[in-house]
Order: C-alpha cells, then sequence, then structure tokens
C-alpha cells in the first residue's frame, strides 16, 4: 500500500469558487482535487446549491426515508416494543466502536482492530467474572486492558508512520490471539447472574419512552460525552486539525503525535466497554467470532453519516445517524425477507459506494 | 558488440514505439510524411499559460531549429519551466501553438510528446528506486523477443552500459536505482532521454549536480546530439556554460520571453542586464533604514549549518526590521527557514532570541520561543483547507485562549475577527472554507495565524507568492505594519522588486552561503544577480532536505507527481 | 571558461560501485533474512522434535501449504504493485463454492467456472482501485464483505434452505466425480506422500516467479509500486496493469478455492475467514515491502513456510496454540516495522525508502513551478 500523504495535493488551475460551505463539511471536495474541477463545470447548479445542502442534511434524510420505507413494509416497526430492540441491538453491537471510529478516521487514520478488540473485552470480562471479581473490575481491567491494545497502536502508527491499516491489521490478528488465549476454554459460559442482566436492565418507565435499557443509556451518555469532547475542548480542535491537514497542524506547533495516540487509546477502550456490555448481553464470550466483521459495520456507519475518510470532517452526531441508518436498512432487510448475509453484502457496497461518492480520496 | 551510442541509435532493436494515439491517424502520418527539411523542428507560437495563482507563461515565441543548441535563461518565476513543461506536454497551453517540424501539434500528456520525440530529463528526475538502472531506463519501452512479451534482459543490459559508457559512467547497470547518488540518477535520465527516439531533448538545469567531468562528458553528448540534427534546449542558471555550449540563447523576463540572440553576438553581463529589463532597473532598495541603529537584535543566528544545504549562516535581524533573503532556488533560503523554525534539524549553529540562546527542535519549540514560520506551500503547509477561517487562525494558539482545556464556538471567531480588524483587513463569510478563497485572502489568513501568536520574530517565506497584484500590495503594508509593532522579520522572496521594496537589508545566499549583505541604494537587481550567479563557474550544491518524518517529501519542481491527471481529460484541466 | 584539460574518471563514480566485503556480507544477511529465519526454525523443529523432517510431516505440510501457497501468490500481486487485497480469504470461499457446485458437471467445467467467477469479482476490485481514487484497502474490505455474503447467500441458495439464513451449510463436491483428485492424488513419482495439490501450487510459484522477472508486465508491477507516478511518466499504463493485477489475485484466490474444495470435499461458504491475513503476512515476512516495488517469489515461498512452521514450534515448545494468533500478528508487525523503520535507519547498504516519489532538493514549490 502507499502510504497516504498528509494533505490533499493542491492542483494548478484547479479554482475553486468563493462560495459558503458547512464548517468541516464538503470542504473535500473543493479542497482542490482533479475530480472537483471536472464536476464543477458539468452542473454549477448541482454543485452550488445541491451538494453542500446534501453533505449537510442527506445522511438524515436517508435515515427519515428508511424509517418511514420500513414502516410501511412492517407496522409493527414504530413500537416502543421495536424501538426499544432495535436500539439495544444497535447499542450492543456497533454503536460503541462506532464513535471510537470515527475519531480515529477524523484524524485520517483507521482502526481494523476493533472487532478483536472487543472480543478482547468479551473475553476477559467472563473470565474475570468466572472467576468471582466483581462486576467493578470486570468493567474496568478489560477497558484497560483494550485502551493499552490501542495505545500499541497508537505508539506504532505515530513513531513509526507506518499506515494505520497496516499496524491496525496486525494488531487484529494479534488481539484476536489474545482473546484465545483469554478464553482458552473457548467460548466460556458466565456464571453470575447480576452481570448477565446488567447489560439489559431496563429503567423506567419514563414517560412518553418508555422503559429504556442500560446499554441504550450508556450508549447516549457516550455519544454525549464525545460530542462535547469533538466539539468544545482543544483536544477536539486537534483532532479536527490533524485530520484536515497534518503537515499544517505539525507546522503550528501542534503535538500531532499525542493527538493520534489519544484517539486509539479511545477507540481501544470504546471497543473494550462494548465487549463487556456484548459478553453482558449474551451471557457467553466467543474469542472466534465476537466482534467478527464489527470493524466493517464501524467504518460503514462513520462514512455513511458523512464523515470523509481523509478526516478533518464529520461528527459525532453524523456517525450517530449513520448507526441508526444501518439499524433501519438491516431491520428492513429482515422484514422484506432477505437472509442475514444480505448484511454483510450491503457493508461492503455502502461503505463502497459511499467512499467513491465523497468523491473518491486525493490518496492512493 | 555495440560501443557507440549512436550506432545503436541507427540500429534500434526494439519493437517500434506505439503510434500516437492522440491524434487523428491523418495528423500523425503528415507529420511523418511531410518532413521538409528547412522548417524549424519545434515553434512555439504566442503561447499563453496561465494559472490561478501562480507564475505562468504571458506570452512566449520559441523557434528551436535542427541541429542547435538554445538555451533559455532567465531569473526566479520568469517562466523557463513552465515552458519547458508546456514543451515536454506536461501542461496544454491557454493560448498560442506549438508546431513540430512545421505540423501543429496539442500534446495530451508526457507520453504523448515522447511520441514526436520530445523528451524532457528533470532536474529530479523520477524514478522506480528498486528497479536495475537497466530496467529504470527502458520501463515504457522495453526490449523484446520480437512481438514475443519476453524481456531481452541481456539486450538491455548492454545497451544501457554502452549508453552509460558514453556519458562516462561505469556504473553497473543492475544496481538498483535507489542506491545511486543524484549525480549518477541524472546520468541515467539522460541516458534514458537517449534511448528513446529523439529528436528535442529538454534539459532542466542538469549540471545541478554533476561535476566537472560529467558535464563535460555530458555536453560531448549534446554536441553529439546536436551533430545528428537533433534539438537541444537547455534551461540553466550557469551563464557561463550557457555561453560555451549553446547556439542560441532567449532570455525571459516575468514570463515573457524577451529576446532570443545568437550566443555569439552577446556577453555574461548584457545576459544579466537582459534578466532585470528597463523597467526593473528602477527598483532599488529603500532608503537607509528607518530603523534606528539602537533597536534591539531580536534574531540572531550564528553559523548555522546542515549538511549539503547551507554552511557558516550568520546574520541579525533587529526589531521592526525586516530582512530579505535572495538568491536562486537551490541556494538554501528555505532550508534556512526550516532549520531556524525547527523543521530541519540543524548540524550546527545558535539561533538567539533577544540575545537569549534557544534550543529548537521541532516547530512547537520554536513558536514556544517566539519565532514563527509562513511557510511556502501555504495550501500544504499553512492551511487547513477544509476549515474557516477562524479556526485556522486559532489553531496555535488554542491552549493559550481555552478556559481550563475548553472552547467555545464563539472564541475562534472573535479572536479572528479582532485580529482581521486590527490588521485592517476584511474576512469574507465567516463559516466559508478557506479553499474556496482567493490566494490573496488566503495568505492574510496564515499570517493573521501567525501575528496572533505574539512573535518575536516572524520568517515569510514567499510571501507574495500566487497572490494578485492588489492583494500584493495589502500584504506589502501589512508586513510593514507588522515590523512597525516592533517584530523582526525575515522574508524570503524570489520577486526580487518585491523584497527590494520590503526589505531593509538583504542578504544574498549562493551555494548555501550568505555571500553578500546589502542595503540602501546598493541593493539593486543587478547587485543581486552579480552575487547570486556567482562571478566564478561554481555550481550550486543540490540541497538535500530531510524533512521532519512524518511531514512528507515534496514533489519534484516539475509538477509530475500527481500524474493521475493524464488518464482524464487534461484539457479541463487549465 | 572551462579548463581545457580532461579530468580523469573521477573517484567518486568508481567509488559507487566498491562495496567492501563487510558491506557484502550485511547486504546479504539483510536481502535473506527470511531465509536465515527458515533454516534456524527447521533446525530448531528437527531437534525438538524427530517426527519433524519424516516423510508423513513433510506431505502434511506441503498439502496445508498448497492452498496458502497459492494464495499468497495471489496477495503478492497487489502488494508489489503498491496496494493490497484484503478480499482473498471470501474470494476463496466463493472459488470453493464454485468448483463444487460444478463438479458434477466435470472437472474442467468445475475449474473453468471457478475461476471465471472469481476472475470477475477481482477484475471488479481492479476497477474500482484503478479508476476511483478510493485506496485499495477500502475497495478490497468493502468486497470482502460483498463476497462473504455472496458465498453465503449462494450456499442457502444451493441448499434450497430458507430464507432465514439458517441455510448456509457447505455444498458438497458431487461424489465421483474425480474432483477430489485434483488435489489428492499423491504424486508417484515422488519418495514422499506429497499431493498434486503442492505440484499444482509449485507451478503457481514458478509461473509467476518467471512472470515477475522475464516480463514487461512484470517490471511493470514493479514500476507501479515502486513509483507509480514515474511509471505513468515513463509509459507505464498503469490503470491496465492494477485491473490485471488485482484479476490475476482474485483468479488465484479462486483456485486456491478450487484446492480447497477438492481435499476438504465440501466448500463451506465460511471457509478462508481470516486466510487473508495469513496471506499478508507471509508476502511480508518473505521480504516483500508492504509499500510496493520490492519483492521475490522465493522470499514468499519462505515467508510461507515460516508461517507454517511457527504454529508446530508452538506445540513442540508446549504453548497453547492460542499464543500462535498473537504471535502471528505479533510477527507481522515486527516485520513491518522492520522493513520500514529499521532497515533505512541502519541503511546497511540498503536503499533509502522514501515514501512517494524521491525528492530531494529545495522546499516544495506551489503547483506551477513558479519558481525557475
Amino acid at each position: 500500500m502507499k502510504p497516504n500523504s498528509a494533505a490533499p495535493r493542491s492542483s494548478p488551475g484547479a479554482r475553486p469558487p468563493d462560495q459558503p460551505i458547512a464548517p468541516g463539511g464538503a470542504g473535500n471536495l473543493l479542497a482542490g482535487s482533479p475530480s472537483a474541477g471536472g464536476a464543477m463545470g458539468r452542473n454549477a447548479l448541482y454543485t452550488t446549491h445541491m451538494l453542500p445542502w446534501l453533505q449537510r442534511y442527506g445522511s438524515f434524510l436517508a435515515l427519515v426515508i428508511l424509517v418511514i420505507a420500513t414502516s410501511v413494509i412492517s407496522p409493527n416497526f414504530l413500537t416502543e416494543l421495536n424501538i426499544r430492540l432495535q436500539l439495544q441491538t444497535f447499542c450492543l453491537s456497533y454503536a460503541l466502536i462506532g464513535v471510537g471510529q470515527a475519531l480515529v478516521i477524523l484524524t485520517g487514520g483507521i482502526d481494523l482492530s476493533v472487532g478483536a478488540v472487543l472480543a478482547v473485552g468479551s473475553c476477559s470480562a467472563a473470565v474475570l467474572m468466572n472467576n468471582g471479581y466483581g462486576t467493578v473490575v470486570a468493567f474496568a481491567l478489560p477497558m484497560l486492558l483494550c485502551a493499552v491494545l490501542g495505545g500499541f497502536s497508537g505508539v506504532v502508527i505515530a513513531k513509526t508512520g507506518i499506515q494505520p491499516i497496516v499496524v491496525t491489521l496486525a494488531v487484529m490478528i494479534a488481539a484476536r490471539g489474545v482473546a484465545e488465549t483469554i478464553a482458552s476454554a473457548g467460548v466460556t459460559y458466565i456464571q453470575d447472574q447480576n452481570f448477565i442482566t446488567y447489560a439489559t436492565t431496563n429503567y423506567g418507565p419514563i414517560p412518553i419512552i418508555g422503559l429504556i435499557p442500560m446499554s441504550v443509556i450508556l450508549t447516549a451518555i457516550i455519544y454525549l460525552a464525545a460530542g462535547f469532547f469533538l466539539a468544545r475542548t482543544v483536544a477536539g480542535r486537534y483532532i479536527f486539525a490533524v485530520g484536515g491537514n497534518e503537515r499544517a497542524t505539525r507546522l503550528a506547533g501542534i503535538p500531532v503525535d499525542r493527538v493520534k495516540i489519544l484517539v486509539y487509546v479511545i477507540s481501544g477502550l470504546l471497543a473494550g466497554l462494548a465487549g463487556v456490555l456484548y459478553a453482558s448481553h449474551n451471557s457467553t464470550a466467543d474469542p472466534f467470532n465476537d466482534g467478527l466483521y464489527f470493524e466493517l459495520q464501524s467504518i460503514a456507519m462513520v462514512v455513511v453519516g458523512g464523515t470523509s475518510l481523509l478526516g478533518g470532517s464529520g461528527g459525532i452526531g453524523k456517525t450517530l445517524i449513520g448507526g441508526l441508518i444501518l439499524t433501519v436498512l438491516y431491520a428492513l432487510f429482515i422484514q422484506a425477507g432477505w437472509p442475514t448475509q444480505t448484511q454483510l453484502i450491503a457493508n461492503g457496497v455502502i461503505v463502497a459506494g459511499a467512499v467513491i461518492l465523497q468523491g473518491g480520496l486525493g490518496r492512493r | 558488440m555495440i560501443n557507440s551510442l549512436f550506432e545503436w541509435r541507427k540500429h534500434p532493436s526494439r519493437t517500434p514505439g506505439p503510434a500516437p494515439a492522440h491524434h487523428g491517424a491523418g495528423q500523425a502520418r503528415a507529420w511523418a510524411a511531410a518532413d521538409p527539411v528547412d522548417a524549424p523542428l519545434l515553434e512555439v507560437l504566442r503561447v499563453r499559460k496561465s494559472f490561478a495563482e501562480a507564475a505562468g507563461v504571458a506570452s512566449a515565441d520559441l523557434v528551436v531549429r535542427r541541429g542547435e543548441i538554445h538555451a533559455i535563461v532567465g531569473a526566479n518565476g520568469s517562466g523557463k519551466t513552465t515552458l519547458a513543461s508546456i514543451i515536454a506536454g506536461v501542461y496544454t497551453p491557454d493560448v498560442g501553438e506549438l508546431r513540430v517540424a512545421g505540423t501543429p501539434v496539442r500534446f495530451t500528456s508526457p507520453r504523448h510528446a515522447q511520441q514526436h520525440g520530445i523528451v524532457a530529463i528533470h532536474q529530479e528526475p523520477q524514478f522506480v528506486p528498486h528497479l536495475s538502472v537497466a530496467d529504470n531506463i527502458f520501463i515504457g519501452a522495453e526490449l523484446r523477443y520480437g512481438r514475443v512479451p519476453l524481456l531481452h534482459r541481456h539486450q538491455m543490459r548492454e545497451q544501457a552500459a554502452a549508453l552509460l559508457r558514453d556519458l562516462g559512467a561505469t556504473f553497473d547497470v543492475s544496481m538498483p536505482m535507489g542506491k545511486l547518488g543524484l549525480a549518477e540518477r541524472q546520468l541515467v535520465a539522460i541516458a534514458r532521454a537517449l534511448s528513446r527516439n529523439l529528436t528535442l531533448c529538454i534539459l532542466d538545469e542538469p549540471t545541478a549536480a554533476l561535476g566537472a567531468f560529467e558535464t563535460e562528458r555530458l555536453f560531448e553528448v549534446l554536441r553529439r546530439l546536436r551533430a545528428q540534427g537533433a534539438g537541444v534546449i537547455y534551461i540553466s542558471h550557469q551563464l557561463d556554460e550557457v555561453l560555451t555550449l549553446a547556439d542560441q540563447v532567449t532570455i525571459m523576463r516575468d514570463g515573457r520571453t524577451v529576446q532570443s540572440i545568437r550566443v555569439a553576438e552577446v556577453t555574461r553581463e548584457s545576459l544579466i542586464s537582459q534578466f532585470v529589463g528597463r523597467e526593473g532597473l528602477s527598483a532599488q532598495g529603500n532608503e537607509a533604514p528607518a530603523t534606528l541603529p539602537g533597536r534591539p537584535i531580536a534574531l540572531q543566528v550564528e553559523h548555522l549549518s546542515r549538511r549539503n544545504v547551507f554552511d557558516d549562516i550568520s546574520f541579525q535581524v533587529a526589531a521592526g526590521e525586516v530582512y530579505g533573503l535572495a538568491g536562486l532556488t537551490g541556494s538554501g533560503r528555505s532550508g534556512i527557514a526550516r532549520g531556524i523554525f525547527g523543521v530541519d534539524r540543524l548540524d550546527k549553529g545558535l539561533v538567539r532570541i533577544y540575545g537569549r540562546p534557544v534550543r529548537i527542535r521541532s516547530p512547537r519549540d520554536a513558536i514556544k520561543a517566539g519565532i514563527g514560520m509562513l511557510p511556502e506551500d501555504r495550501k500544504l503547509d499553512g492551511l487547513i483547507l477544509c476549515q474557516p477561517a477562524n479556526e485556522n487562525v486559532a489553531l496555535p494558539i488554542w491552549e493559550r485562549i481555552a478556559h481550563a482545556g475548553l472552547v467555545t464556538p464563539g472564541l475562534g471567531l472573535r479572536l479572528a475577527a479582532g485580529l482581521m480588524a486590527q490588521l485592517g483587513t476584511g474576512v469574507p463569510q465567516r463559516a466559508c472554507a478557506v479553499a474556496g478563497l482567493s490566494g490573496g485572502n488566503q495568505q492574510k489568513i496564515v499570517l493573521a495565524k501567525w501575528v496572533a501568536t505574539l512573535p518575536k520574530v516572524l520568517i515569510l517565506d514567499e510571501p507574495t507568492r500566487g497572490v494578485d497584484i492588489t492583494a500584493k500590495a495589502e500584504i506589502r503594508a501589512l508586513i510593514r505594519h507588522i515590523a512597525a509593532q516592533g517584530i523582526g522579520l525575515l522574508v524570503i522572496c524570489s520577486e526580487l522588486p518585491e523584497l527590494l521594496n520590503l526589505a531593509d537589508r538583504v542578504g544574498v545566499v549562493r551555494q548555501g552561503h550568505i555571500v553578500a549583505e546589502l542595503t540602501g541604494t546598493a541593493a539593486t537587481q543587478e547587485m543581486v544577480f552579480q552575487h547570486a550567479l556567482g562571478n566564478a563557474s561554481g555550481r550550486p550544491h543540490i540541497p538535500e532536505p530531510m524533512g521532519v518524518r512524518g511531514i512528507q517529501e515534496q514533489p519534484p519542481s516539475w509538477p509530475m507527481a500527481d500524474a493521475n491527471r493524464w488518464e482524464k481529460e487534461p484539457k479541463q484541466w487549465q | 571558461m572551462r579548463s581545457q584539460q580532461q579530468p580523469s574518471e573521477p573517484e567518486h563514480l568508481r567509488a559507487a560501485t566498491r562495496v567492501s566485503p563487510a558491506a557484502r556480507v550485511l547486504s546479504l544477511v539483510q536481502r535473506e533474512t527470511a531465509l536465515i529465519v527458515l533454516v534456524l526454525l527447521v533446525i530448531m523443529c528437527s531437534l525438538l522434535s524427530p517426527h519433524f523432517l519424516t516423510g508423513n510431516n513433510i506431505g502434511n505440510l506441503a498439502d496445508q501449504m498448497a492452498v496458502f501457497g497459492v494464495l499468497a501468490c495471489g496477495q503478492m500481486l497487489p502488494i508489489l504493485s503498491g496496494g493490497i487485497d484484503l478480499s482473498v480469504g471470501s474470494v476463496l470461499a466463493l472459488g470453493a463454492f464454485f468448483a463444487a457446485a460444478m463438479s458434477s458437471h466435470g472437472i474442467f467445467a468445475a475449474v473453468v467456472v471457478a475461476l471465471a467467477a472469481t476472475g470477475i469479482v477481482g477484475f471488479v476490485n481492479g476497477i474500482g482501485i484503478a479508476y476511483t481514487r478510493v485506496p485499495p484497502f477500502i475497495i478490497t474490505l468493502a468486497m470482502l464483505s460483498i463476497a462473504r455474503g455472496l458465498s453465503l447467500q449462494f450456499a442457502s441458495m444451493a441448499n434450497n434452505a430458507s430464507t432465514s439464513g439458517a441455510g448456509a451449510a457447505p455444498v458438497s463436491v458431487a461424489p465421483g466425480s474425480g474432483f477430489q483428485n485434483v488435489a489428492e492424488t499423491p504424486l508417484p513419482f515422488l519418495p514422499w506422500n506429497i499431493p498434486s495439490g503442492a505440484l499444482i501450487a509449485a507451478l503457481v510459484f514458478v509461473a509467476l516467479a518467471f512472470v515477475l522477472r522475464y516480463t514487461s508486465f512484470g517490471r511493470h508491477v514493479f514500476a507501479v509500486g515502486g513509483n507509480e507516478a514515474a511509471a505513468m511518466l515513463l509509459g507505464v499504463r498503469v490503470h491496465r496493469v492494477k485491473i490485471a493485477v488485482y484479476t490475476f489475485s482474485g483468479m488465484l484466490a479462486g483456485l486456491a478455492g478450487i484446492l480447497y474444495a477438492s481435499r476438504q470435499v465440501s466448500a463451506p461458504p465460511t471457509a478462508g475467514v481470516t486466510y487473508e491475513l495469513d496471506a499478508i503476512a507471509a508476502v511480508a515476512v518473505g521480504g516483500t515491502l508492504l509499500t510496493g516495488g520490492v519483492g521475490t517469489v522465493r522470499g514468499t515461498v519462505v515467508g510461507l513456510l515460516i508461517i507454517q512452521i511457527l504454529p508446530n514450534i508452538f506445540n513442540l515448545l508446549g504453548l497453547g496454540s492460542n499464543w500462535q494468533q498473537v504471535a502471528r500478528g505479533v510477527v507481522l508487525l515486527a516485520v513491518v516495522i522492520l522493513q520500514m523503520v529499521i532497515l533505512p535507519a541502519l541503511s546497511i547498504g540498503g536503499i533509502p525508502m522514501r515514501r512517494g516519489p524521491e525528492a530531494r532538493g529545495p522546499a516544495p514549490t506551489t503547483p506551477a513551478p513558479g519558481a525557475t
């Protein structure tokens, strides 16, 4: 693979027009990439008026359309029970790792190891519970371990400059092995009853919404925290900057390495938490199959939401919408009678399609 | 056993190259058939090529005859390389025409130009580092066993060795390219160009990395090419070489071909005076600097050196003074700036800010010490294009303006607005990504960003590059305003009139050394050129900046890197 | 002006070709690291266990390696060209499916259909990579998912199972079709019990090595991986090369699938999960730079052997099989770090490995050459 260059190459003669662009959005299309130059000429109406609007609200619109479509096909879709179920499924699979993935992608990297790290989280939680360590430890230690794994990825990526794909691919392989080592007995059943129900405890009833599962609450808190982190802290500004143009950010004196390590640590941490919740919900931990293909789902979720794989534009809110789109889409498949493997195909098509639609990328 | 380069050229054993695919077949045949001996090899007629923000060619006319070595000379930014790029097929001219042997042609890609026998050799030849020398010479035109797609490796190696031997190089052609030094790679590039069906060879600063021996061999080869009836375009700053080698010389200034004259009728001094031009003669340095002698020294550098880039650089910049660095490209000016700012590591030397020595290992250290740098390439190094102006301006100082690590949306905006007002410029719609702004506005934003860091010393690398006339004036005013605040400024500018206008003192850099410091009325363009080009026939080092790891190596000065373009419609690409 | 005498050939040109013996040895070590490691491993293994070098064991190893060998060859091409193909595991499953499904129509039909189908998948990859600017890993990652879904879907369709996804059962090779003989027939002329699948793999190795070394296509693949911009400027048809490379990768993954189906006498739709990672590991360990442009088939074979022998060592040393997986990841990471960081830093007769086009010279100019 060719190493990614840190910034889009500027191009002679492509004159970007003066026009308002949504902050943190659509700029990539106009950042002097040659394909943009061609597209500009073709249909000014499309590019000047429709495209920025689409960029900003397109995914939300898609979500609304999907929800309508699904509830038309299946009248049960918008019932309280079903919504709770869907949300729970979402939160227990790729919601949390989507946040971590979003942060990593915003810096222009990618984390392929999240699925395997999730398995590490679930397996270590299972083993800890079975050895009588208590819920607190069963939450804290796996998260710590996974944060360390993420930090390892981050350090290697930041300090050696090797591409994130390769490093996280290797960590993915190794982490899968770590999970298998931890859960040396294979599929591990968790005995502790408290723990098992932890993720599925419902709180409420809350007016209008009804019962809310614990996992949804936790996920909501994390999304809010992550959104705040990105929008309101200096570190958040740095994350956008590194993704937007790593060279310029480095030249502005920002500690780029620290920023990169931070996002991978967060990604690992959240994957660990997701793993613990996963184990809790399933009451088992399977080192071979837990988290399999989750990395692709998290990338799909981030990309569908409108975050560019180049980095520098996107956000947590967009990622949430992307995740909800996927959830509804899968529900649609099931309602339409399509088998589960359709999800796999859909993921692939969605990722490829969304990335191509983003105008491709400036790097090889 | 084939011994001589030119014997081989008469009996090419490779499969013939593909017919020019981009022309209509009729035109290609016309070109081959109607080949009148008296038509000039290449004609460039009123060619114009402009870029949005960079120097281009305003109006160029050139005639290269068969059997002629034609030199093109001119100052930085005069458009020499652009013109050569157009001839080589890298760009298509906006206006004007190219004719090869009397037939109009329109090159859509360098490969297309090569099919017409026009081959260019760049300053930084592009190679595949892990393939052998022989492979690199023949790539794209490999020798095969007739029509079978099997490589005739033995023959490739022999012929490659023969080509190189003619150039005086005897290194092993099975060596991987990456092991060769710059001089050797230059020779291989020349050998590669010679191995194709050559009718016109363009060389851009070919001897910059070559020693006397290789240069002499190169000249022999070029003279033999001339004797064979090929044409050579030779772009160089080395006026002595030009006067020795060339038959005809064309002088370019400000994107125009000013004069084309036989070398026999020209002298070195008259060439230099042509660089400057009549209008330029009036541009001189400022009157005695307005700053009083008692000002403190904001920046003092002592004996800075970095291997192969610059050596023993010492100068001072007083608070409120503008110190300019002039010199040819490749002389090391930007390297000095990057060394001071911590981007490149210094081998030796000391930097003092207001007398206090500072240890700078990274841009972060430099900013903490009170140094800022406006980079040469603002799109690549200076701006985050997808973000709006306020984000860009606030970037280096988030930590300073945040309350307990938290920022509010208005924070950056207020800062940016205030700063812009202070600098006397307006900021376009606040939500606008800076990618959508003009070059001048972008540059002002970068300036504002660095001013916001409250620097003691500000380094400006090409502050007016790629900026239109009115914005240039505004930026000049801004620079003076900044200097008036007591900030010491180090300005690098390749456009001499600009530099002389701005600077109180000018240091001329040549081959990594400061060879002269000019002040006041002594700072004229002619004087600068005299020092920059040097009196003796020395050769400038080609600097090898290592760059900060993580900051990518840069594409060569010919914009060859983004080669994906050629597969799309290059005409949309203007 | 210039002095009139001819200076003799300068020292530095001659010096460039003179290499000290120490540097030669170091350079050899660097180039053949994988082989040295392999030899050490083999020695270790045979010391630890007397069964290691028996005919049976070697036969077993060769058998396992047939599938992985072909897969690694298929992976080598995209990596050499500067990309990567993450979909080969799933494409293997597709190939196995088509081979098994068509096996009732005879061996020839099975092989042709499988190769054609997987070739098409690879072709789609190639088109996506060549004509959009999306990085290869994204396209092939998406294809990994798509192909896996497709193989599950085809399998359940073939089994006429219910559409709720429960029917993804392995498709059996038609008995009596002789298909299982494709990979299973032991070669009569060798003393060890090596099946013909290994021979097929060996043929693929030889063919790939030949193409890479002796055809212009091979040179072009190296060129695209080494410096794509230069390659394009020098007349290499980069897009065609890329499409061809990924098409071959798909077809070789299909061939691996054929061998797999033949060995297992069935085509489970979950075949090949994570095989792509092993293929990448083998290629990387064998000395192929993951950035492209450097690599030998010989190296890939050695890398493959190392990756396959490692589990053996773990077993012999009494380490659990779980650590093997960890070790695989760690080995891959270590190799990549070695390739990218340590070797260039040490620069033992190594080639200065810059990222992107080789550039020395003054600071970057804006896109137009405004400075000269």
